[in-house]
């Protein structure tokens, strides 16, 4: 077997042939491991480890070369199959055997120089790992931007009298107990999911998730009137009946946890039906 | 029960008071709907008075009004005064001082009578 000491740049770099004595440990050490492959390392300067090449002999038991210290990229991708890799104690213990075997052709010195270069990776080496910065959405990917649970701006009087399950819902305050289509000309006509959905698209309520948006739902009393919620950031759902104070429990007193407990399966009185979830984007406008 | 909680909610609806009936219209919503506004009418002068009458003299209670998702009672509406009639509870509310008193006199069954004769008694009928 042939070891390579990586080291230079511009020189040859040392290489030297085991002993078979020196092959029988490393085998022992290395046998049945999955193990880095000789191109695994750093484009760098210094010491970059030791790349193993076997003989003739070895070809059965170590068909490849292979890599041992110095700063193989991660992934598994570019090691060679096999069993378990090295942990990095094992790892350590194969590399100082190697540079061990070095002396015959390496000086004292240089032996000293590769030592100071392992203590000094080692103290940068490994990285903890950095946390990945989320991307930037792309422009129209859809982006839920839930506000936290805040009654007490809506339950005060008069805005606790003049702004509706809609206006909680879109969170806008218009003081004007707000109606689905009004600000975009034409309300519903029908208090039917269909009708009251379609008003609410019109005033920018879309069906889909497009952009940053609030997560609401519509149900319908069917004929007489319609409800909406909205979900908070807190994870559970709150809602405005009318007139009165936002609440984030059912007619059963529940909270509408968002897990167990939706608004299309709390107990909504008499709104039965559930028209599905919608979006509202930031700049919806309401009337 | 203290005399001074009894004899305050008079004072809270002053149109119902006999000497000022007639000065300021009492408007009565029937509290259903949730996005829809509120079906609500003003009030004659003599169903103020006999309004009058039955808040007289109600005892104070420390139950909550529960507020929910379809019928949830009456609002008696003078100005900014409020007057908040549900599941046997009367509640005023002004300035954000709120008292609670028990419906003893059956003023939310005279709240019914008068929507029904104004012609929502479908809407009372709505099984809760």
């Amino acid at each position: 077997m042939i070891v390579t000491l990586e080291l230079f740049s511009g020189r040859p770099n040392p290489t030297w042939t085991l002993s078979e004595e020196d092959q029988r440990q490393l085998l022992d050490r290395v046998r049945g491991r999955t193990l880095a492959p000789p191109e695994a390392s750093e484009p760098r300067l210094g010491y970059r480890g030791l790349v193993v090449l076997p003989s003739e002999e070895n070809l059965a038991e170590l068909p490849h070369g292979f890599r041992i210290g110095g700063v193989p990229p991660s992934g598994d991708a570019t090691r060679t199959k096999g069993g378990q890799p090295l942990k990095t104690e094992e790892a350590n213990e194969v590399e100082q055997f190697l540079l061990g075997t070095a002396r015959v052709v390496v000086s004292d010195d240089l032996q000293q120089l590769v030592v100071d270069e392992r203590q000094r990776q080692a103290s940068v080496l490994p990285q903890p790992p950095q946390p990945i910065p989320p991307e930037p959405p792309e422009p129209g990917a859809c982006q839920i931007v839930s506000t936290a649970y805040s009654p007490a701006v809506w339950n005060s009087p008069p805005a606790l009298y003049l702004n509706n399950c809609y206006n909680y819902a879109m969170s806008r305050m218009t003081n004007t107990f707000a109606q689905p289509g009004l600000a975009s000309g034409q309300m519903y006509t029908a208090l039917t999911c269909a009708d009251v959905g379609a008003a609410a698209s019109r005033d920018g309520c879309k069906s889909t998730c497009n952009g940053p948006s609030k997560k609401v739902a519509l149900v319908i009393w069917p004929g007489w009137d319609f409800h909406w919620y909205r979900k908070s950031a807190e994870g559970f759902w709150a809602h405005k009946p009318g007139g009165t104070p936002v609440r984030n429990t059912d007619n059963l007193n529940r909270v509408i946890n968002g897990s167990t407990l939706t608004p299309a399966n709390c107990d909504r009185g008499p709104y039965t039906a559930f028209c599905g979830y919608r979006y509202s984007p930031k700049n919806i406008v309401i009337k | 029960v203290s005399g001074r909680a009894i004899a305050e909610l008079p004072r809270i609806l002053t149109g119902t008071h006999p000497e000022s009936v007639g000065e300021r219209a009492v408007t009565l919503e029937l509290d259903i709907y949730s996005g829809r506004p509120n079906p609500r009418w003003d009030l004659t002068e003599a169903e103020t008075a006999h309004l009058h009458e039955l808040l007289r003299n109600l005892p104070q209670s420390g139950e909550a009004v529960e507020l929910k998702l379809g019928y949830r009672g009456f609002v008696l509406i003078e100005g900014s005064r409020r007057i908040t009639v549900a599941n046997g509870l009367v509640r005023t509310d002004e300035h954000g001082h709120q008292l609670t008193y028990l419906d003893t006199s059956g003023v939310e069954l005279y709240l019914r009578q008068l929507a029904r004769d104004r012609g929502y008694g479908n809407l009372l009928e709505i099984p809760e």
